[in-house]
């Protein structure tokens, strides 16, 4: 009795994540076109700045980890990470190196020998050039969508990536397509969500700002 | 055969003997004050009274810099002390228990060695606060007062009964590690072989 009472319990509680998932995401529905806007529209974005919020979910902790600061992107794969709160902090990927200044230090090294960061850095300038929707070879991809947002799951296959990362979805506006936020998910549940505001778009950015 | 008397006289002896060739020869040179029956440090972390502290974290070990955010949390019987990157990948995450003990709940895979956890715990644990119960002992020297805890081969520094310095030792006369307040904010930690260096600031 007690275990038959125990597995309708089970059920009831995994119906109810499950309507509860659905209610926020739902399926994509044709994602074959939506891929089509997105690829055509960002096939034109030369560069990006915004701001950015990055909030670092716990599960031990009540209230996330929240930074703020500035993104800048530029073609080919520049890209600029400004940390303004709650300490600066910049991190700049450009033709290979990534380069971190930290109160007054600066260092540089071959993203080829982060694997992550080599990952992470194609994985942020493909989603805003819409190159990544084709990527094949090193992602699995699920399609969902919110009222707001076409959201591309992406489901790392590598061993290295994998390690770090369960998932990393993309969302992009449904209405102009631009990329809204970045949720990275750790096994274990803990994750971290960066949403894009006040974006910019083709703007002349100097170089200096991806020195 | 011994008599209960002597007997006790032996255990005594050999107790105090294995307990002073144990300790650190610095301490010999200083004067006892007393055993300690117990005294409670809040840490260099400083929690005050917050359950929570959050650091600028940078660390330099096996070649390797990671910087990002330590957070140390009190959970009462134990304390959580978890590292994220600047970019909010979760670097390490470790329970760790006043006496030592400590259990790895996560660390990223490229660091996922022994002794690197070893090091990572005990140099964390030099941050949290102490209950020193039996079995710890206080000296004195000209300005400071010292603390030994022999469970965690450790000695706390006090000036003005504040926490400046604590030292971990390894066997008799090996500094391992040292933590010290380098000014209002920040902490250094300094492991030697392995090395390992971290500099922490804190959040307000």
């Amino acid at each position: 009795m007690n275990k038959n009472l125990q597995y309708i319990f089970t059920i009831i509680i995994l119906m109810t994540m499950h309507f509860n998932v659905g209610a926020q995401n739902r399926v994509l529905e044709n994602p074959e076109l939506w891929l089509k806007k997105i690829n055509q529209y960002t096939i034109d974005i030369q560069s990006l700045h915004s701001n950015f919020k990055q909030e670092k979910v716990l599960s031990f902790l009540e209230t996330p980890i929240v930074s703020e600061g500035e993104f800048w992107f530029k073609q080919e794969e520049k890209i600029r990470w400004e940390y303004q709160k709650p300490y600066a902090y910049v991190m700049i990927m450009n033709d290979g190196i990534l380069t971190i200044k930290d109160d007054g230090d600066e260092y540089s090294t071959d993203l080829s020998a982060n694997k992550m960061f080599e990952q992470m850095n194609g994985l942020i300038a493909g989603s805003i050039q819409g190159k990544l929707l084709d990527e094949e070879a090193n992602y699995n991809k699920l399609y969902f969508e919110d009222n707001q947002n076409v959201i591309v799951r992406f489901i790392p296959q590598s061993e290295d990536l994998s390690a770090y990362l369960q998932h990393i979805e993309i969302f992009f506006d449904k209405e102009n397509l631009d990329v809204n936020q970045l949720i990275m998910m750790e096994s274990g549940g803990d994750y971290t969500k960066i949403s894009f505001s006040e974006k910019q778009l083709n703007q002349e950015i100097p170089e200096d700002v991806f020195k | 055969m011994f008599s209960n008397k002597r007997l006790t006289h032996f255990v005594l002896v050999f107790g105090l003997l294995l307990f002073i060739s144990c300790q650190p020869k610095l301490l010999r040179k200083l004067d006892k004050q007393n055993q300690i029956e117990a005294k409670f440090i809040d840490g260099l972390a400083s929690f005050q009274t917050n359950t929570e502290v959050h650091f600028r974290a940078k660390v330099d070990a096996f070649g390797q810099k990671i910087s990002g955010q330590l957070i140390l949390k009190n959970q009462d019987t134990n304390y959580r002390a978890v590292m994220i990157t600047d970019f909010g990948l979760k670097v390490m995450d470790l329970t760790l228990q006043q006496n030592g003990d400590y259990q790895v709940n996560h660390i990223m895979k490229h660091m996922d060695y022994k002794f690197v956890k070893h090091s990572m715990a005990l140099n964390l644990l030099m941050l949290l606060p102490q209950n020193f119960s039996t079995g710890s002992s206080s000296y004195s020297s000209q300005h400071q007062s010292l603390i030994y805890a022999p469970q965690i081969h450790s000695i706390y520094y006090l000036e003005a009964d504040e926490l400046s310095k604590v030292e971990r030792y390894r066997g008799k006369n090996k500094l391992w590690a040292t933590a010290e307040k380098v000014g209002e904010d920040r902490i250094q930690i300094i492991q030697k072989n392995p090395d390992i260096a971290i500099s922490l600031k804190k959040i307000e």
